[in-house]
């Protein structure tokens, strides 16, 4: 069970990632981005997705920032930094590769 | 990159310092996506309860998320503090000295603070290991016309606080002399009480076996010959059997004691003692007891008063009984104190000085670790400058340093916690005999608190230090500045740390200079005896022996003595041998009551109608060859002489009339007690000595000699032959006919061949001397180490300003040079910068000490806390070390090749 937790929270900082590469937005229209993209297919925490969000903002691959939605409401808004930026393509990189070999192991019979 | 890093960096600082604000902006946030969540809801045709419900749920609950948030907080900050603290080890690895350096002293600083500390908790911070503790006071009698205070109390004066203090709930009598006590076959002497049986009750201790004193025992005399016994006498003499109540110890008189209860291990009040008797305290007291005073006292108050009250209560009984018995009563007052102030006593004063002066050490030692930091945030300002060329934030470099600082104070710390570890054995095997409490020492949680706390004071020390040297000069003239040692940072900080080390270290230095002196004086004082190569030992007999032997005690016991000490003269080494009952500063010294035969209301045994015509004065009793012996001059008349006894017959019966006897008074009591006529021939009566003769006339007067302690100057004393008054047994002193170390174990050898004799060690007389100034001398040990130290490490600090004066400076210098200025002129022009800060310290260190010697009034003898002569040496030997200290850098300064200087410098 402990190894599931850290792998979710290495994949979603990564979702995150790709996620704000598209543009800024706030925790909740990440939370609908991931659910219209993977259609539905996590059944994840949404609230997880803040603790990511905090750990990318530490480590200073995203910026948060407060602004007014389109609505007129107060919301915190996550934008990707240029190391942010870096970050992605290193772990995409790093991923692709991963599921390659896992792959290439599962094939073989 | 690094700037985002930074902003990272700042908003975790933030996140740290206003918990709460960060806490209120998660909130929102959630706040906004709930909102959303349960709009979305709605829409799909949830009502709204059940959308709210539906919006929390995905979430997965808001505690939740806020804790797995704040989850995330705590692991960045440990995170960045783990990487930053293995970043200053590796760069302490690179620079091995300056870490050595900074950690040994920090050890230093630390570790002698906290051993300090680790004593004064135990002595003077931890209460007394009774219950309530803070009700339990002790009174004593005072007579300030007599210089007495803290006189032992007299039976009346007790029994009439007793009956009319309302604040003292419940009071106790004790008394503790040696008892000679027969457990198996040799006598032992061992340290014992009489006691009021209330004094267990007052103290919250019980007997751990058997039922110990019924509490009437001491009122209507109860059960006699019954004992109590400590745990280690229950342990080192009955092994610890189980059935030790019932069993007997034979008395003096070889009378048997029945063994009534065992104490708990531990327990020894008072003064250490092994073993309690039950005391008989009369309900009424004679006139003639009212003046008998030698009981200590102790009393509980009650759960309302307070110490004050009891104070002024027992002041007011005292001065009733002024009025109500004039002739035992006038000019004495009583006083109150509580019993951890009495038992700490003397020791307290030492112990805070102590403290205060090894915090100046610390303090000292945390100022040399600044500059060593500031110099090395100097020494990489070329280092630094390329790095923030390149990008680094200040933040970042500042939170590098300031992890360096930490780790040092950390490392410093726990070799400090080892440091002390070791001062402290050292200090309790050192001290005094007479600190008490000593046994508590230990490393338990306050003391290690301690060393936490100081641990971090100078770990915020150390880690702000090279923060004042930033930002005063731009990284680009820092770049431009081509080598090193360019003119950077300022240098009034490391200025201002040398200014303040100096004025610490001149306050240990006066310290050291005045405890010196103070020292050099007392072991100066003349004794008034000759104690060179002169050995003392205590000799005692259960006079049950002479009951045995003879019917006549007394008088057997003198035939005795006087055999023993002719035995002891027929050995080879010894010129001579006599017998003291109070060896000079060893013994106790026994005061007793004394008047003339003619004083006004004075004859037979009554005394005087005033108590000013009762005298307190000292009584050893002697043996003829004392003063020869001793070396103690015969002022007037003469020695005693063996004619100068009793005969058997008077020694024997007591019913027949005392008969005149015998004595000699010394030098102050002549001054005091007959100042304007020869006390020749004068006849005194001394209240302990009416069972032995009803008065005495003097027939000498000898010098004094300093009893009590080295520094108080002689009490008056009546010396009385031993023939007359053989009441206590003796100790002796042997002179031998030359130095040998061998006499004392000739002289032993022959001791021990009496079996009915308990003995001490045979030691010198000078090692007597020598305890009696152990404590000027544990302080001048402590102080003279803390002010060399501090002197070594304010030298090492004026070296470190005065080199980097040089480094600063050395463009200038070497134009100087190169327009004829020679070595000597850059000498003296580096040495006046270099020492401004120490002639600055001085004076301030100077006014400050003026300020704080005061508190070592107590500690010192025969000088004044503003002793010229001290501060005088302090200021020499550190101008004379900051001398040294600053020349050396700035002779290498002038050492410099000019040209070669100006174009590095270029």
């Amino acid at each position: 069970m402990g190894d599931k937790i850290d792998l979710l929270q290495g994949t979603l900082d990564l979702i995150m990632l790709k996620l704000l590469r598209a543009g800024p937005a706030n925790g909740w229209q990440l939370t609908q981005s991931i659910q219209t993209v993977s259609q539905g297919a996590f059944e994840v925490n949404y609230g997880s997705i803040y603790p990511a969000l905090r750990r990318l903002e530490a480590r200073g691959l995203v910026k948060g920032k407060w602004a007014v939605t389109e609505n007129n409401r107060r919301a915190r808004f996550y934008e990707l930094t240029p190391s942010g930026r870096r970050q992605l393509a290193d772990e995409r990189k790093q991923w692709e590769r991963f599921s390659e070999a896992i792959g290439l192991i599962l094939a073989t019979d | 990159m690094f700037a985002d890093r930074v902003k990272g960096w700042r908003k975790r600082l933030r996140s740290v310092l206003r918990r709460s604000a960060v806490e209120r902006e998660l909130d929102a946030e959630l706040a906004f996506h709930l909102r959303m969540e349960e709009e979305k809801n709605l829409g799909q045709g949830m009502n709204p309860a059940a959308a709210r419900r539906a919006a929390i749920l995905a979430l997965g609950g808001i505690e939740q998320t806020r804790e797995a948030v704040r989850d995330v907080r705590n692991w960045m900050w440990v995170e960045d503090l783990r990487r930053d603290l293995r970043q200053a080890l590796r760069s302490f690895r690179r620079a091995p000295g300056f870490a050595a350096a900074g950690i040994l002293t920090l050890a230093l600083g630390i570790g002698a603070t906290t051993a300090v500390f680790s004593v004064v908790h135990a002595v003077l911070l931890l209460p007394l290991p009774y219950p309530d503790p803070d009700r339990l006071v002790r009174f004593w009698e005072t007579n300030p016309a007599q210089s007495v205070e803290r006189s032992p109390v007299s039976p009346g004066t007790f029994s009439d606080i007793r009956s009319r203090s309302r604040a003292l709930e419940s009071v106790a009598l004790f008394f503790d002399r040696d008892f000679l006590l027969t457990f198996g076959e040799r006598p032992t002497v061992v340290r014992g009480a009489s006691v009021s049986p209330s004094l267990f009750e007052i103290l919250g201790t019980g007997p751990v076996l058997g039922p110990g004193f019924a509490p009437e025992a001491g009122v209507s005399g109860g059960q006699d010959g019954e004992i109590v016994i400590s745990h280690s006498v229950w342990q080192r003499h009955f092994g610890g059997a189980m059935d030790v109540i019932g069993r007997t110890i034979r008395d003096q008189d070889f009378s048997p004691l029945t063994v009534v209860g065992v104490t708990p291990a531990g327990f020894d009040f008072p003064n250490g003692v092994d073993v309690w008797f039950a005391m008989h305290t009369p309900a009424s007291v004679s006139a003639a007891r009212r003046q008998h005073r030698y009981y200590e006292a102790v009393a509980r108050l009650d759960e309302v008063s307070t110490v004050e009250e009891a104070r002024r209560e027992v002041a007011a009984i005292a001065a009733q009984l002024e009025v109500e018995h004039p002739a035992s009563n006038a000019g004495w007052g009583v006083r109150l104190e509580r019993l951890d102030e009495s038992v700490v006593g003397g020791s307290r004063a030492t112990l805070l000085v102590l403290l205060g002066l090894v915090g100046c050490l610390l303090l000292i030692a945390s100022g040399n670790v600044a500059n060593l930091t500031i110099a090395r945030a100097i020494a990489r300002r070329h280092e630094v400058a390329v790095r923030v060329a390149l990008g680094a934030g200040a933040p970042r470099l500042f939170r590098q340093w300031a992890s360096e600082g930490i780790l040092l104070a950390l490392l410093g710390g726990g070799a400090g916690l080892a440091v002390a570890y070791g001062c402290t054995r050292a200090l309790i095997a050192l001290a005094p005999a007479d600190i008490p409490r000593l046994e508590n020492v230990s490393f338990g949680g306050p003391v290690l608190l301690f060393a936490i706390l100081i641990t971090c004071g100078t770990a915020i020390v150390t880690s702000l230090a090279p923060v004042t040297q930033s930002g005063r000069s731009g990284a680009l003239e820092a770049l431009a500045g081509g080598s090193r040692r360019t003119e950077s940072g300022d240098p009034r900080v490391r200025e201002w740390l040398v200014s303040i080390q100096v004025a610490l270290t001149v306050v240990l230095l006066v310290s050291a200079a005045l405890l010196l002196r103070s020292f050099v004086l007392l072991r100066g004082v003349d004794l008034g005896f000759d104690r060179h190569h002169v050995l003392t030992v205590e000799v005692r007999v259960p006079i049950g022996h002479f009951l045995e032997e003879t019917g006549r005690p007394w008088f057997r016991r003198v035939e005795f003595y006087d055999e023993l000490i002719a035995d002891l003269e027929t050995l080879p080494g010894v010129l001579s041998v006599a017998g003291v009952t109070d060896v000079p500063l060893a013994s106790e010294v026994v005061d007793g009551s004394v008047w003339r035969t003619d004083a006004p209301g004075a004859h037979g045994r009554q005394s005087p109608s005033s108590a000013d015509d009762q005298w307190k004065a000292a009584i050893p009793v002697v043996t003829p060859g004392y003063f020869a012996t001793m070396g103690i001059p015969v002022l007037r008349g003469r020695a005693f002489l063996p004619s100068d006894r009793f005969t058997s017959e008077q020694l024997s019966d007591p019913s027949s009339p005392r008969p005149a006897g015998v004595a000699i008074i010394n030098k102050a009591m002549a001054q005091r007690f007959f100042p304007d006529e020869d006390p020749l021939g004068k006849t005194i009566v001394l209240i302990e000595d009416q069972s032995f003769a009803a008065h005495r006339t003097i027939i000498g007067v000898v010098g004094d000699v300093r009893t009590r302690t080295i520094a108080e100057p002689a009490a008056p004393a009546v010396y009385l032959p031993f023939a007359q008054h053989p009441g206590r047994g003796l100790s002796l002193i042997v002179r031998p006919r030359a130095p040998a170390p061998q006499v004392a174990n000739v002289v032993a050898d022959r001791l021990r061949e009496y079996p009915q004799v308990a003995m001490s060690e045979v030691r010198p007389l000078a090692g007597v001397v020598g305890d009696a100034v152990s404590r000027p001398r544990f302080n001048l040990l402590l102080v003279g180490s803390f002010a060399i130290l501090a002197l070594l490490l304010a030298g090492t600090g004026i070296a470190g300003v005065v080199a980097y004066i040089v480094t600063r400076r050395t463009n200038e210098i070497a134009v100087r040079m190169a327009l004829g200025a020679s070595g000597t002129d850059v000498v003296r022009l580096l040495m006046r910068d270099g020492l401004r800060p120490v002639v600055f310290g001085l004076v301030a260190g100077g006014l400050i000490a003026v300020a704080v010697t005061r508190a070592l009034r107590s500690l010192l003898f025969g000088l004044a806390p503003s002793d010229l002569m001290s501060f005088g040496v302090a200021g020499a030997a550190l101008l004379l070390v900051a001398g040294v200290a600053a020349m050396l850098p700035a002779r290498r300064a002038a050492r410099l090749d000019p040209m070669t200087a100006i174009r590095a410098g270029l």
